[in-house]
């Protein structure tokens, strides 16, 4: 019975419940309808362009900050599929590097190519701007030398020593050419030229006499002053060799 | 491609918002003013009113209709019946106050007067009377079937005034709908 009594109360609950939904909804419909008839008065008044401007400015306000998260949604989505394809891209490339000595070489050189195009602009640079003056291979005893100002393109200095009192300074080419100048102080003079079946001549060097022998395409230039003696030899064009025999100071 | 759909559908969005405020900005102002009596203030409620709006914009399926005129209308009149309240707080009057005190005496008796064939043309007459910020709410809930929480979040008041204001709107059909009955 108790039960009975439970269910018919749940029930006009319901129908109650049914009821305020009817309600609410003549409720909208009168609203509705309220606003289909003209009012005079209240259509007096100017609706404020103030209100207006700040209307607008919410519309664009709400439609900046719908659109900034609308893209950053789908850019969230999007994301993961592109974290997923570069890693792949790197272990693949990791696998290759590691497991194939092919691949391997052909990724190094090409760094390596990327490197030197980078070194060989520096070198260029360097080369223009110092290659006369680069001393730095002079050991720092030796004091102060005779250098040729002069240095023929390219020859830098590869090599100094001495031997018997002869200072000897060796410049060399990426061609493998070489140039060796030596001096020594006149009081030990030790410079010898070999001579036999050799082309000789006689040779002014900033006016003063000296000698040019040539034998089996190597020149051999000799001269002093009047505190040193000196010796260019090399393989290099005749012109060149006594420039930069003219040039040492 | 993702940014050029994103926008589509903001775009839509944003059109959607202007056909809302562009349909019914005069309305919106018409019913704050006559609350508020008050030009500039009408303005704020009006503002306010469109704010809730935006939030809850996706809501409103379709501009043109009496649903979604109804529903700006009962957001604008409590925005300004709000604001109103607040300046009058110093009379020490409140709208709650002024006319409700319906006894919360056993609905079950009243419920059994008032159901019968001629429950629904009663309803639409009596729903006019009811005081209408108690009218609105019941429209809120049943009608536009939003949640308690989102109705006091839409009417910037707390949920317990929600259900109190339900209860009191529930309790005032039943005293109009049994008055009638009591005067046959």
């Amino acid at each position: 019975m108790n039960d009975l009594f439970a269910e018919k109360e749940k029930a006009k609950e319901k129908i109650f419940d049914a009821l305020v939904e009817y309600a609410a909804a003549c409720h909208v419909e009168n609203i509705a309808n309220e606003f289909q008839q003209e009012d005079d008065i209240y259509e007096q008044i100017p609706f404020p362009p103030e209100l207006d401007r700040r209307i607008k400015k919410l519309i664009n306000q709400y439609y900046r900050k719908e659109k900034a998260k609308s893209i950053w949604k789908d850019t969230k989505k999007v994301f993961p599929k592109v974290a997923a394809v570069f890693f792949t891209i790197f272990i693949i490339f990791t696998v290759g590097i590691i497991s194939s000595e092919a691949f391997r070489i052909k990724i190094l050189n090409f760094l390596i190519q990327a490197e030197k195009e980078y070194t060989s602009i520096d070198v260029g640079n360097r080369d223009s701007k110092n290659s006369k003056l680069d001393t730095s291979a002079i050991p720092s005893d030796w004091g102060e030398i005779y250098m040729p100002m002069h240095v023929p393109e390219g020859f830098k200095i590869t090599n100094a020593e001495t031997l018997s009192d002869v200072k000897i300074i060796l410049y060399s080419n990426d061609n493998n050419q070489f140039i060796v100048f030596e001096q020594c102080d006149n009081e030990k003079s030790n410079i010898r030229i070999d001579t036999e079946n050799a082309e000789v001549q006689q040779v002014k060097i900033n006016n003063i006499e000296g000698l040019l022998v040539k034998k089996n395409g190597l020149i051999t230039i000799v001269w002093h002053n009047n505190y040193s003696s000196f010796s260019l030899m090399s393989k290099i064009n005749k012109e060149e060799l006594l420039n930069m025999a003219e040039s040492v100071k | 491609m993702l940014i050029f759909f994103a926008m589509i559908k903001d775009n839509q969005d944003r059109c959607k918002l202007e056909e809302l405020y562009l349909k019914y900005q005069k309305d919106m102002f018409r019913v704050a003013y006559r609350i508020l009596n008050d030009y500039h203030l009408a303005q704020d409620a009006v503002q306010l009113a469109f704010i809730k709006l935006i939030d809850n914009l996706d809501k409103i399926n379709e501009i043109n209709c009496n649903g979604t005129r109804a529903f700006v209308v009962i957001i604008v009149r409590n925005i300004s019946i709000n604001i109103y309240r607040k300046r009058r707080k110093e009379s020490g009057i409140s709208l709650d106050e002024m006319e409700y005190d319906i006894p919360d005496n056993n609905e079950l008796a009243l419920e059994d007067k008032v159901i019968n064939n001629e429950m629904l043309a009663k309803i639409l007459l009596k729903i006019k009377e009811m005081h209408p910020p108690y009218a609105d709410i019941i429209s809120l809930k049943y009608f536009y079937h939003y949640s308690n929480d989102e109705i006091a979040k839409m009417l910037d008041i707390s949920n317990e005034n929600v259900r109190v204001r339900l209860h009191r709107g529930r309790q005032s059909l039943l005293r109009l709908l049994s008055d009638e009955e009591i005067k046959k």
